[in-house]
């Protein structure tokens, strides 16, 4: 137990300890000397049978006990260090007289009557048991002498309101005997149904119970170290409630804890501020720092960190009860309802509390409630919390469009494959987005590697000419400074080499990040590499599955069967053909293959490929294999021989096969999709991030980095079929939306322009980078000025209001998150220190859980630094000491970029300029992702065939 | 809206087509490491180049069943997009209709009379795989696409002769792979460690085949000074 280390009690034992032992006390002394002490105590509580006890008698008592318990420490000692080979225990004479004489029976019993002083005796007697309790190899509590007097002390402290320094002696002395507990199973049932077992009156109470617990409940909200080590010990019955079944009926069904712990939640939710001052216009959610310079909100987070940790550890029963009561008790008619509160700065608020709660909570039950919370669409008047969310995408509010942006990063970091499947998969599935023709492309993964052409070559004109421009100066720079730095450059890298290679692949700290296209590809490998460790784990790969497939069985009539090739076959313009299979009884539908070996071979493979290179994955045993398939579904039949007479002309060479079969040439969709085409829809989720995506020129960079990092993030998932509409140009679609190649097409457009290819907007572009690329070290400097700060104030213990507040403002930006496409624009240096710091503020805040938490959930779903999008508030007011002021500082742009000082230049154009380097960014981070991809997910397919 | 043929002429980021070989390359490997059975081709790309690459193939039919044969692909700086297939040339001088007796490179003219990106490695090392396993098919090629003529017409007019020696260079084949090379990424065996014993021989090689079977997963190997595993 780490409390115990940082004891008073502990440290003073132990220097009290060293120095006895070191004089070589003899036990005989010890134990005269324990004997006189008891016999001055036993008159005194003799006397007190005749008279009011007083002032003096008290504290006589409680000095005599201080002297024995000194000298109980030096027998225990000295007991302890000695180990008898028969594993018997050397001889404690203090300890065995306080045993036969029942001194602490006595004790108790004089206690009683020691009235308004009876605080000062019940601490001297818990310390003495906690001493006993904590230090003693003896099994003590096995000894009715022992136990007896200690269950009625505790009996006695039910339902009592305690001075805070007796409380924190309780709590401690009921965690040390959980811990004795958690050792010893078989001791359990001496705590437990007590009150008959040792004739106790309790409360008048005859039921079971299990008092260490229900003294412990009062203090689980409590603030501070007693509340931690109340909530500790509850944890350790939690985990009890697993070795030992009756302990988890007790709980679940005799005491109050589930109950206790919701309306807890529930008040402190409630005492949160409604809304949160937000000083900066970049500020997008709540970060650890964040909670720990609120102490409302530091208040909730323990509770809630508290639940997330009896989830984890407690009985089923207790667990599914407590879930039970979250849900019902504080999720629907607490959460749920602020959530849905219609005042905009509520809503923002209870946004970055729903985002804080879901980046907090750890434990799969308790996310299994809250994901069961934003898709409950009856206790919300019809309606679902998830949608409510999706609407506020495009809130007018920049700041409620940013806190849901950052939302939805977070559920989408859950990588849950439910709520994936509501926002965007079941919307996919069927691919009905996608032209017939075109479906047997979803699962090629090798064309992925096309995408990246096509992706920058959206970039707009003037970023292209400016890249261009930087490259050559970059080369230039590099010619010059190679040949003097060459020999300890390579020195460098040889070092290094494998070792210190950070996230982004750079070793080289003090280099922006910006527009650099290894770190685009480092990053997209991390992170899809993570997204697709958890996604293996969901029951489906959501490859694209032709209901050719899917439906093997279902027996298609005759006549709609005929509807469906002539639509298919009319769609290739087959007009001959066509004409004949109308002509056709249904029953002579298998002439309609004979007729397809008139097409030529050309066509039909243009119409099915874009490239010839797919063409060796024809197999001739697929013929064969479909036969086998589809042997009794004549509609199947059909696509069947279609493919089977493709592949019988074209006479493959043996090396030119493949192991892998690949998805067969053409489908037959039967279905009633082919009726349905441009109306699809993407889904709301897909629809408004689209919607959101088209007044990218004027949203505001905050808004469009969260935007843009939102559907990085999308793209990162390893679903083929969602990268159909995201990392496919060459597959056109056909939803009811504009795609979005034709939104990125018209940025560009928008962009070329409007911005056209002068030296005017060259120059632009040159100042809005330099600004991203000073904010992006501004924000290494202001970290590290911070974390200096913050170790200052540690070290000195100062923790004046000025530094927190700094620091605490400081770290309002998280940054994990993503506020800046140009994040991979973060050297490696940032990247490390971030890293650092999200462990160091959860390690020095070890007794601070929830902290840790948030660290470690940080660093999990976030493996990017999001440089640029620091407060610049933040850092403005570190530079000028000023933490107060601000609100001062809110126009990042205009103040600290210098773009504001160049008053000749258009607003306008200003704003376009950064917009087009983002876009340029966002199109490289696409395409490195597209690229990643192309490799990963190769085969995967076939994997378990 | 289908991909502008065009549109890669205007990409003139030099970093982005080396990465675009790199991709390349992952790609063709992995395909590779899927492709082919275990037992029989291995590669690993050269630790300094990752356009050099090693290979090592165990023949498990054919006249030379049995051989051990070390190679090397050396591909060109713009790959895909070269116009010929890449080069592979072997490092024991075994005798092939269709590898040249003088520079020990294999010709795939008939498989691949050029190359272009819609082509793989994995077909080009199947057709080197098929063509070492198929005497008949190699030996009735149009006469101008067989390089060794003498070894083509001893199969077709004396098998004994050519048994005989198909048997002498399968021993020196298998023996050749104890030498070491200057490359980090290179299948070589430690001798004394085999000795004359046929059986340490058979273990040692299925050893090798597992860990061979698993190299994609662990192997990294230099792109660019960047490390990072194939998976």
């Amino acid at each position: 137990m780490s409390w115990l280390r940082s004891s008073p009690l502990r440290q003073s034992f132990s220097r009290r300890t060293q120095d006895i032992s070191n004089t070589g006390t003899d036990s005989k002394a010890v134990s005269d000397s324990f004997c006189k002490h008891w016999q001055q105590v036993s008159d005194i509580i003799n006397r007190s049978e005749n008279r009011q006890t007083q002032h003096d008698d008290v504290l006589a008592v409680v000095n005599h006990l201080d002297h024995m318990t000194t000298l109980l420490l030096v027998e225990l000692h000295n007991c302890n260090k000695i180990a008898l080979p028969n594993g018997q225990h050397p001889p404690a004479p203090c300890l065995e007289f306080m045993l036969s004489e029942n001194l602490l029976d006595s004790l108790y019993e004089w206690s009683l009557s020691t009235g308004r002083y009876s605080n000062a005796v019940r601490l001297e007697q818990l310390k003495l048991y906690e001493l006993l309790v904590s230090h003693s190899r003896h099994q003590l509590l096995v000894h009715e002498p022992f136990l007896r007097p200690l269950l009625k002390l505790l009996a006695s402290c039910q339902n009592e309101i305690f001075p805070h320094d007796v409380g924190k002696r309780l709590v401690i002395l009921l965690n040390q005997l959980c811990v004795v507990l958690m050792q010893n199973v078989h001791l359990l049932d001496l705590f437990f149904c007590s009150t008959q077992q040792h004739g106790l009156q309790m409360n008048g109470a005859n039921q079971t119970n299990f008092i260490i617990f229900s003294l412990l409940i009062p203090y689980v909200h409590s603030d501070g170290s007693i509340g931690h080590q109340a909530r500790d010990a509850l944890l350790l019955c939690m985990s009890l409630s697993q070795k030992n079944s009756n302990i988890g009926t007790y709980i679940a069904n005799h005491s109050s804890m589930s109950p206790v712990l919701v309306t807890g939640l529930c008040g402190l939710y409630s005492s949160l501020p409604n809304s949160i001052e937000v000083h900066s216009i970049d500020w997008f959610r709540i970060t650890a720092d964040d909670v720990n310079d609120m102490p409302e909100l530091t208040l909730f987070m323990n509770s809630l960190e508290f639940c997330n940790a009896v989830v984890q550890v407690a009985h089923l029963l207790i667990r599914d009860q407590l879930l039970d009561f979250l849900y019902q008790g504080f999720l629907v008619p607490v959460l749920g309802p602020a959530v849905l509160q219609t005042n905009v700065e509520s809503q923002i608020a209870s946004m970055a509390y729903l985002d804080l709660i879901l980046r907090s909570v750890t434990e799969p039950g308790l996310l299994k409630i809250m994901i069961k919370f934003l898709l409950d669409n009856e206790k919300f008047d019809g309606e679902r919390i998830l949608d409510v969310l999706i609407e506020r995408i495009n809130s007018p509010d920049s700041r409620l469009c940013m806190v849901t942006l950052t939302l939805f990063d977070t559920i989408l970091g859950l990588h849950n494959e439910q709520l994936m499947t509501e926002l965007i998969l079941k919307y996919l599935i069927g691919a009905r987005h996608i032209p017939i023709a075109q479906k047997h492309k979803i699962n090629k993964i090798q064309a992925y590697a096309k995408t990246v052409d096509y992706l920058l070559d959206l970039a707009p004109e003037v970023m292209k000419n400016s890249n261009m421009i930087l490259a050559e100066h970059k080369s230039l720079d590099y010619q010059q400074s190679s040949s003097a730095s060459l020999p300890t450059h390579t020195n460098i890298v040889s070092r290094t080499i494998g070792a210190n290679w950070n996230h982004y692949g750079l070793h080289n700290t003090g280099e922006s990040l910006y527009s650099n296209y290894h770190a685009y590809l480092y990053d997209a490998h991390q992170k899809i590499k993570r997204t697709k460790y958890s996604c293996d784990q969901w029951t489906d790969n959501y490859f694209y599955k032709s209901p050719h497939k899917q439906r093997q069985n279902a027996k298609m009539p005759n006549e709609q069967l005929v509807q469906i090739v002539r639509n298919f076959l009319s769609e290739f313009n087959l007009d001959t053909i066509t004409t004949t299979l109308m002509s056709d009884e249904p029953s002579n539908i298998n002439n309609i293959s004979n007729s397809s070996k008139q097409l030529d071979m050309d066509s039909l493979q243009s119409i099915g490929e874009s490239s010839g290179y797919e063409s060796m994955k024809y197999r001739p045993d697929e013929d064969e294999e479909h036969q086998i398939n589809s042997g009794n579904d004549s509609g199947n039949q059909i696509s069947t021989n279609i493919n089977s007479n493709i592949t019988i002309v074209k006479n493959i060479e043996p090396w030119r096969i493949s192991r892998f079969k690949d998805s067969q040439l053409f489908d037959l969709e039967i279905t009633e999709d082919i009726f349905t085409q441009g109306t699809v829809s993407l889904g709301p989720f897909l629809t408004s991030i689209w919607s959101k995506l088209q007044t990218f020129t004027s949203n505001s960079l905050y808004v469009n980095l969260h935007l843009t990092g939102l559907i990085s993030h999308i793209a990162l998932y390893p679903l083929p079929l969602v990268h159909s509409i995201l990392l496919r140009p060459d597959i056109p679609t056909t939803s009811d939306i504009p795609s979005f190649y034709q939104v990125l097409k018209i940025l560009k457009q928008q962009i070329d322009a409007e911005l056209p290819m002068t030296e005017d907007s060259l120059e632009l572009i040159d100042i809005g980078r330099t600004f991203l690329i000073d904010r992006e070290f501004k924000l290494i400097n202001a970290r590290k000025i911070a974390l200096e700060a913050l170790k200052a104030s540690n070290a000195s213990q100062l923790s004046t209001s000025q530094t927190n507040t700094q620091t605490s403002q400081l770290q309002t930006y998280d940054p994990f998150k993503r506020q800046d496409d140009k994040r991979k624009s973060s050297s490696n240096s940032i990247m490390s220190i971030f890293r650092r710091t999200s462990t160091t503020t959860a390690s020095s805040n070890s007794n601070n859980n929830n902290a840790g938490v948030i660290g470690a959930n940080q660093a999990q779903t976030s493996g990017f630094a999001q440089i640029y999008g620091l407060l610049a508030a933040g850092i403005a007011s570190l530079r000028d000491h000023q933490p107060n002021s601000l609100e001062l500082q809110t126009s990042s742009i205009n103040d600290s970029t210098g773009l504001g000082a160049n008053s000749y230049i258009n607003e306008r154009h200003r704003d376009l300029a950064i917009a087009a380097i983002i876009l340029d960014e966002f199109l490289k981070e696409l395409s490195s992702i597209s690229q990643e991809m192309s490799i990963v997910l190769l085969n995967e397919n076939f994997k378990n065939i | 809206m289908p991909i502008d043929a065009n549109s890669s002429d205007e990409i003139i980021d030099e970093v982005l087509c080396t990465t675009k070989t790199e991709y390349r390359i992952l790609l063709e490997l992995k395909l590779i490491s899927t492709e082919f059975n275990t037992g029989s081709i291995y590669i690993i790309p050269s630790k300094s180049n990752s356009l050099l690459w090693n290979g090592i193939y165990f023949i498990r039919s054919g006249p030379y069943k049995d051989a051990i044969l070390r190679f090397k692909i050396q591909l060109e700086t713009n790959y895909p997009n070269q116009k010929t297939p890449p080069e592979l040339k072997l490092e024991f001088p075994i005798e092939h209709p269709l590898i040249s007796p003088d520079t020990q490179i294999f010709d795939s003219s008939h498989a691949f009379p050029t190359w272009n990106e819609s082509e793989h490695l994995y077909s080009f090392l199947k057709y080197f795989k098929y063509a070492m396993e198929n005497f008949d098919f190699c030996v009735n090629l149009p006469i101008e696409k067989i390089i060794n003529i003498e070894i083509a017409e001893l199969y077709k007019k004396d098998q004994k002769e050519f048994k005989e020696k198909a048997k002498e260079m399968i021993v020196k084949s298998v023996n050749q792979i104890f030498i070491p090379t200057g490359d980090e990424n290179i299948f070589s065996y430690d001798r004394n460690s085999i000795e004359e014993d046929e059986e340490i021989h058979q273990s040692i090689l299925e050893n090798m085949k597992t860990v061979a079977d698993n190299l994609p997963e662990s192997f990294s190997f230099l792109f660019d000074n960047r490390n990072r595993s194939l998976h």
